[in-house]
C-alpha cells in the first residue's frame, strides 16, 4: 500500500510547469518531509495525492487507485491534507461543528461522529473550547482545530502543509511530539522549510528536496541536511550544527561534518580538542 | 536622551479582562538594534502597537503609564504625527500594499502628509533604492514574491523618514530566502542609516548576530533584557521556551564540559573561530 | 464569467490611445453614448427630416468606427472579445423584444425586426465604447483621473484597493475551495438549494478574511499617516497637445453626427439586405 507517482507532470493553464517529471513512492507507514523554496511545487505535489490536482502527464496511484478514477472526496478519506492557513477553512459556529464537518461530509453515523469528535477534542486539548467560535481563537489554537478536524476521520496518509508557520519554539516542540505520536498508526508527510525543526525531529524522516518542480534529493535527513550544496540549491537556511563543524574543518580541525545533533557535535569537538592538545 | 522611553506601561484591550501589557519600563537609545521575543501571546504585537500610537488611538482600552518616542508622548499626538518618527511594518506584506504599483504605494505615506511633489519624489526614490526595489517599482504587488512585497512595505514606511523602525514578525509569512532578504535589509538600515530598530522575531538564530539587545517578554511583562550573550545563556530563557540558537546551546554544553570560550558565539562562523582560538595547536 | 471581466481589463500596450489622457477617453465614451442614444435615435432633442426610417445604418457605422479605433489602439482582438462576450446579453435583448413585437398579431414586419436590431447594435456601441476606454487606460490613471476630476480621495482609494485585491481574493477563494473539498465537501451534488448551502463553507472564510484584511489595511494606512490632512499627489495628469486635439476630434464628430441627423434620411436597410440575398439565391 503506497502513494505512487509515475513521471508526473503538471502544467497550470497559464503555462507554468509546476511539476516536471516527478517519480516517487511513499510506502505506508513512512515519515516523509518535503522541503524547498516557495514556488518549488511542494504544495502542488501534495495536492496530487488527494486528487485536487490531476497530473497533465503521468499518473498518481493511491493504494493502487489512479487519482483520475476517483473523486477528491473519495481520495480524501485516505489522504488527509491539512492546509497551511486555518483562516482559509474555519467557518463553523462552534469548534465541535468544525471538527465534525468532514465526518458529516463522509456520511458517518451520528453516534460515531460524537465519539470521534470527543476523541479529537481530547487529543488536541480542545475540550474547553467545544462551544467556542473557531474564528475567535488564537493562531495556535486555530491550527490545533484545523489538525483535529482532519485527524478526526483518521486518514491513512496525513499530509501537513507548513505546520510550523507562525509558531513559537514551545509550540514547535509540542508539534514534534504530536507528530511522533501520530507516526505509529499512519503515514505522515510534512511540507516545510524550517530546517532546524526537521533537524530536531525524531525519528529522523526521509527528506525530499524540491526545486523548480523537480526532485533535487531524496534520502535520509541526516545526509541531506548536512550537505551544504544541496541545502543551498533548495534555498534553505543551513542548519547551524553541521555549519559549525564545517567551519571548524576549514580551519584545520579533523572533525566529521555529517552531524545534526548538538550533543554529538559537542562530543566530536571535545575529542578533536583532546587530540589537538595532545 | 533615549529615543524611546516607557514608564509603567499597562494596557488592557477594551472588552478584555486580562491586561495585554502588565507593567513595562524600558528605555532605548538611538541607533540600537533591539530584538523582541517571547512565547506566543506574550504581548509583542501589543507592545509594537504602543510605539507608534495605534495604541491608544486605533485600539481603545485601558491605557496607563507613558510612552515617549522622539520626545512625543503617544497619548498627546495623533498617529499621523508619530508615524513620521516611528515606522511600523506588519507581519503580512500583502495587506500593507494597497496601490497598483510599488512606486505608488511607497508614495502613499508622503502623499498623506501633503508634501510637495519634488519632496515626495525624492523620498520615494531614496526609499526604493535603499530597499533594492528600484528595478521593481512599476510592478503590481501580486506580481512580487513574499520577500519583495515585504521590502516594498518597508520602503513605504521608510518614505516617512522615521528615526525608528519597528517590525512585528516581518518574516512570518516568508520562506527562508525571503526571510534572509528582509533581515539583511534591516541590518543594513541599522548600520548604514543609523536607524533604531525594534524587531519582534521568533527565529533568534537569524537575528541574534545583529542584535545589540534582546528583550524577552512574558505575559505582558519584560522577563529578560540585555545583550544577546547574557539573555540567550540565561536559564530563564530556556525556561520561557525561547528558541535558543543551536550555537548557543552548543556553547553551553561545551562550557559544562569545561571548555570555556572567550565569548558567546552567535553564528556558526563565530563559534568556529572561537574554537580555533582555544585549540591553537590542532593545525 | 471571467471572460466578461477580462474583456474590460487593461492591457499595457504602446499605442496612440494608450498615451491619451484618460479623461479624454472617458469623454469619448460618454460622447459615443450620447451620439448612439440621443442623436441616432428617436429619443432626441434635435429634429429629424421626414422620411427618416431607420437608425441601423448610422449605428452600424458607429460600431465600425469603434472597431477602427480599437485597431488604432492595438487592442483590436480584445475589443472583438468584448463584442463576443456581449453576445448572450444581446441575444436576450433581441429575443425578448422580438417576442413582444410578435405576440399581439403573431406576425413580424421587416420594420419590426430592423427596430430590434437597432436596439441590439446601440447596446453594442455603448458597451464597446466603454471597453475601448477601459482597455487602453490603466486603473492607476483611471483613479488618478477620477481624483483630479474632484471625486473624493477616499472613493478613488477604495476603487484602487478593490482592483488591487481582486486577484488576491480570487486566489484565496481557490485555496478555500480546495481546503473544504479536502474535507469531503462535494459541490457538484444535489439540487439547487442544497448546492447553494454547500457554498457556505467557502463563503464564510472568504468574507471573514476580507474583513480581517480590511482591518489590517486600516492599521497599515494609519501607520503611514492616513488622515493627516490635505493630501498631495506624486502623479499628476496633464492634458497635452494631442489630448486637446483628440478632444476636438471627438467634439467635431459629435457635431457632425447631429448635423447628419438633421439632414439625412436613413432608410430601412433590411429590405435591401433581403433582396441582395434573394438575388444571390
Amino acid at each position: 500500500m503506497a502513494i505512487e507517482l509515475e513521471d508526473v507532470w503538471f502544467v497550470y493553464p497559464n503555462g507554468v510547469e509546476a511539476l516536471r517529471g516527478i517519480s516517487l513512492t511513499i510506502e505506508e507507514g513512512e515519515f516523509v518531509v518535503i522541503m524547498g523554496p516557495n514556488g518549488a511545487g511542494k504544495t502542488t505535489l501534495v495536492k496530487t495525492f488527494n486528487g485536487l490536482i490531476r497530473p497533465t502527464r503521468g499518473r498518481v496511484l493511491v493504494d493502487g487507485v489512479d487519482t483520475r478514477d476517483a473523486t477528491v472526496a473519495e481520495l480524501s478519506r485516505k489522504v488527509g491534507l491539512v492546509f497551511q492557513n486555518p483562516d482559509h477553512q474555519l467557518f463553523c459556529e462552534t469548534v465541535e461543528e468544525e471538527v465534525a464537518f468532514a465526518l458529516r461530509n463522509f456520511g458517518f453515523e451520528d453516534d460515531e461522529i460524537r465519539r470521534r469528535v470527543d476523541w479529537a477534542l481530547r487529543t488536541f486539548g480542545l475540550e474547553g473550547y467545544r462551544d467556542a467560535s473557531p474564528l475567535a481563537l488564537s493562531g495556535g489554537e486555530k491550527k490545533r482545530v484545523a489538525l483535529a478536524s482532519v485527524l478526526v476521520w483518521e486518514p491513512k496518509y496525513l499530509v501537513l502543509d507548513e505546520p510550523t508557520l507562525g509558531q513559537d519554539y514551545a509550540q514547535k516542540k509540542r508539534l514534534r511530539e504530536l507528530i511522533r505520536g501520530l507516526l505509529g498508526d499512519r503515514t505522515v508527510i510534512m511540507v516545510t522549510h524550517d530546517v532546524e525543526f526537521v533537524a530536531d525531529m525524531r525519528p529522523r524522516p526521509r527528506l525530499i528536496l524540491m526545486s523548480g518542480g523537480r526532485l533535487l534529493a531524496d534520502g535520509r535527513a541526516e545526509e541531506i541536511l548536512t550537505d551544504p550544496e544541496r541545502i543551498d540549491m533548495a534555498r534553505l537556511v543551513r542548519p547551524q550544527v553541521p555549519e559549525v563543524l564545517r567551519n571548524l574543518r576549514s580551519l584545520g580541525a579533523p572533525v566529521r561534518t555529517d552531524v545534526l545533533d548538538v550533543e554529538e557535535a559537542r562530543d566530536i569537538i571535545l575529542s578533536a580538542l583532546e587530540v589537538g592538545r595532545g | 536622551m533615549p529615543i524611546i522611553e516607557i514608564e509603567g506601561l499597562r494596557f488592557t484591550y477594551s472588552g478584555s479582562r486580562k491586561p495585554a501589557l502588565n507593567g513595562i519600563d524600558l528605555s532605548i537609545e538611538k541607533g540600537e538594534f533591539v530584538v523582541l521575543t517571547g512565547p506566543s501571546g506574550c504581548g509583542k504585537t501589543t507592545f509594537c502597537r504602543c510605539l507608534n500610537g495605534l495604541i491608544p488611538h486605533f485600539y481603545h482600552g485601558d491605557f496607563q503609564g507613558r510612552v515617549v518616542v522622539a520626545g512625543l508622548d503617544t497619548r498627546e499626538h495623533e498617529i499621523w504625527e508619530l508615524a513620521q518618527h516611528v515606522g511600523l511594518v506588519f507581519q503580512n506584506p500583502e495587506n500593507q500594499l494597497f496601490c497598483l504599483t510599488v512606486e505608488a504605494d511607497v508614495a502613499f505615506g508622503p502623499e498623506n502628509l501633503g508634501l510637495p511633489r519634488e519632496e515626495i519624489r525624492r523620498r520615494v526614490d531614496w526609499a526604493l533604492r535603499a530597499t533594492g526595489m528600484w528595478e521593481l517599482r512599476f510592478r503590481a504587488p501580486h506580481e512580487l514574491s513574499g520577500g519583495q512585497q515585504q521590502r516594498a512595505a518597508i520602503a513605504g514606511v521608510l518614505a516617512m523618514e522615521p528615526e525608528v523602525l519597528v517590525l512585528d514578525e516581518p518574516t512570518s509569512f516568508l520562506d527562508p530566502a525571503g526571510a534572509a532578504e528582509i533581515i539583511a535589509l534591516v541590518a543594513k538600515l541599522s548600520r548604514e542609516h543609523r536607524m533604531t530598530v525594534i524587531l519582534a522575531e521568533h527565529r533568534l538564530e537569524l537575528v541574534a548576530p545583529y542584535a545589540d539587545r534582546i528583550i524577552v517578554m512574558e505575559e505582558g511583562r519584560i522577563a529578560l533584557n540585555g545583550p544577546p550573550e547574557e539573555v540567550l545563556t540565561s536559564g530563564k530563557a530556556t525556561e520561557l521556551g525561547v528558541g535558543i540558537p543551536k550555537v548557543v546551546k552548543l556553547h553551553a554544553l561545551l562550557a559544562a564540559s569545561g571548555l570555556r570560550l572567550s565569548r558567546v558565539p552567535l553564528s556558526p562562523r563565530e563559534m568556529a573561530e572561537l574554537l580555533a582560538e582555544v585549540a591553537k595547536d590542532w593545525r | 464569467m471571467s471572460g466578461v471581466l477580462e474583456a474590460f481589463a487593461f492591457h499595457r500596450r504602446d499605442s496612440v490611445l494608450h498615451r491619451l489622457d484618460p479623461r479624454v477617453k472617458m469623454f469619448y465614451a460618454f460622447a459615443m453614448v450620447f451620439v448612439a442614444g440621443f442623436v441616432f435615435s428617436d429619443v432626441s432633442p434635435f429634429p429629424a427630416p421626414p422620411g427618416q426610417r431607420s437608425w441601423l445604418l448610422p449605428l452600424i457605422a458607429l460600431l465600425i468606427v469603434q472597431g477602427l479605433l480599437a485597431t488604432l489602439g492595438r487592442v483590436g482582438r480584445l475589443w472583438a472579445r468584448t463584442l463576443r462576450a456581449s453576445v448572450p446579453l444581446v441575444l436576450l435583448i433581441v429575443g425578448l423584444n422580438l417576442l413582444t413585437l410578435w405576440w399581439p398579431h403573431r406576425t413580424l414586419s421587416t420594420g419590426d425586426i430592423e427596430r430590434v436590431l437597432v436596439l441590439a447594435v446601440r447596446f453594442l456601441v455603448f458597451v464597446t465604447s466603454f471597453s475601448i476606454f477601459t482597455l487602453t487606460t490603466s486603473p492607476d490613471d483611471l483613479s488618478l483621473a477620477l481624483e483630479q476630476m474632484g471625486i473624493p480621495y477616499w472613493f478613488c482609494f477604495m476603487f484602487r484597493a478593490a482592483l488591487r485585491f481582486t486577484p488576491v481574493m480570487a486566489r484565496e477563494a481557490r485555496i478555500t475551495l480546495d481546503a473544504q473539498r479536502a474535507r469531503g465537501l462535494e459541490l457538484d451534488k444535489g439540487n439547487f438549494v442544497t448546492r447553494a448551502k454547500r457554498y457556505i463553507p467557502v463563503l464564510v472564510p472568504l468574507i471573514v478574511n476580507a474583513i480581517t484584511r480590511a482591518w489590517a489595511m486600516a492599521e497599515a494606512m494609519e501607520s503611514r499617516a492616513w488622515g493627516a490632512g490635505r493630501r498631495t499627489s506624486l502623479y499628476v495628469l496633464r492634458m497635452r497637445g494631442r489630448d486637446y486635439l483628440a478632444l476636438l476630434v471627438v467634439m467635431y464628430g459629435v457635431l457632425m453626427s447631429i448635423y447628419v441627423r438633421m439632414l439625412v434620411c436613413f432608410p430601412l436597410i433590411l429590405p435591401y439586405v433581403a433582396s441582395f440575398f434573394e438575388g444571390l439565391l
